[in-house]
């Protein structure tokens, strides 16, 4: 299953973290707001330091952001199969209401 | 995979109409609900350092294990519904061992891994636009629905709910191109 999923996180009144996650292949998007301007940077190395040193965040507040795209992520997921379920379940709804 | 699951429980409800399809759509999802939660919880990371790591919830054995549990809910009721509930369980297992981002593992922490290794070929973009793992699945949903299209065909004629049924599957499987 490919998924993406997408968190957003505000540090501090200046700086806002965006992660967007694409499984397998994870890239983050990290976007810094300071005095008006947004400034995007994606990160394809499979780490977080190139993140943390963009962004200037600490690592507490870098694992904030990982466990709320986590969370969005694990919501995304479920939504993704509940929703095309219950289409399929009430197009067709069973043996004994089938036409 | 993603849509040919779905197609996996449309299949097997084609041929075995008593069993409801929550429940096989439920069983077919099963080990990735499994994931899901493991996954949130932290016992199964997808990301480095650890990198990615499923054997609790898509090894063989745990395959086996949780399409039995949950089919066993059914045996009292309807042993067909619980053997049609089993059968889409596994369908799990026979589809994720071909294109998996790791082999299964036979065990938890098992250094037996099984399945094709077809992962780094199925991320290839194929002359035909999307990558050969969108081609793979695409050609496991049409075998798997024209199971249940024709499986639909010998009880009923009226084909409007089949149809339905295919086209919800196929468009998932399109908008993930």
């Amino acid at each position: 299953m490919v998924i993406r999923a997408m968190a957003m996180v505000r540090v501090d009144g200046l700086r806002e973290i965006t992660m967007d996650m694409r499984r397998p292949e994870p890239a983050a998007n990290v976007n810094r707001r300071a005095g008006g301007f947004r400034v995007s940077f994606q990160n394809r190395s499979r780490s977080v330091e190139p993140i943390k040193s963009f962004v200037g965040v600490t690592s507490k507040e870098l694992s904030r952001v990982e466990s709320a795209v986590g969370t969005a992520e694990a919501i995304q997921q479920l939504l993704l199969i509940a929703i095309p379920a219950l289409i399929l379940i009430l197009v067709d709804p069973g043996p004994g209401k089938r036409p | 995979m993603y849509a040919a699951h779905f197609a996996a429980s449309l299949a097997v409800k084609g041929r075995a109409p008593r069993a409801p399809l929550w429940a096989l759509v439920t069983a077919a999802f099963l080990p990735d609900f499994v994931w899901i939660v493991l996954a949130r919880a932290g016992v199964e990371p997808e990301l480095p350092p650890r990198g990615f790591f499923d054997d609790w919830s898509h090894s063989l054995l745990m395959i086996v294990v949780t399409s039995t549990l949950f089919a066993l809910l059914f045996w009292k009721k309807d042993r067909v519904v619980a053997a049609a509930v089993w059968i889409a369980g596994l369908s799990h297992l026979i589809l994720d061992f071909l294109i998996h981002p790791a082999r299964l593992a036979l065990y938890p922490h098992s250094a037996i891994h099984l399945g094709w290794s077809l992962w780094s070929y199925g991320q290839e973009k194929s002359s035909l636009g999307p990558n050969h793992y969108w081609w793979i699945e695409a050609a496991f949903i049409v075998l798997l629905l024209a199971v249940y299209g024709f499986s639909w065909r010998r009880v009923s004629p009226d084909w409007r709910i089949p149809a339905a049924s295919c086209l919800l599957v196929a468009g998932l499987h399109l908008l993930s191109v």
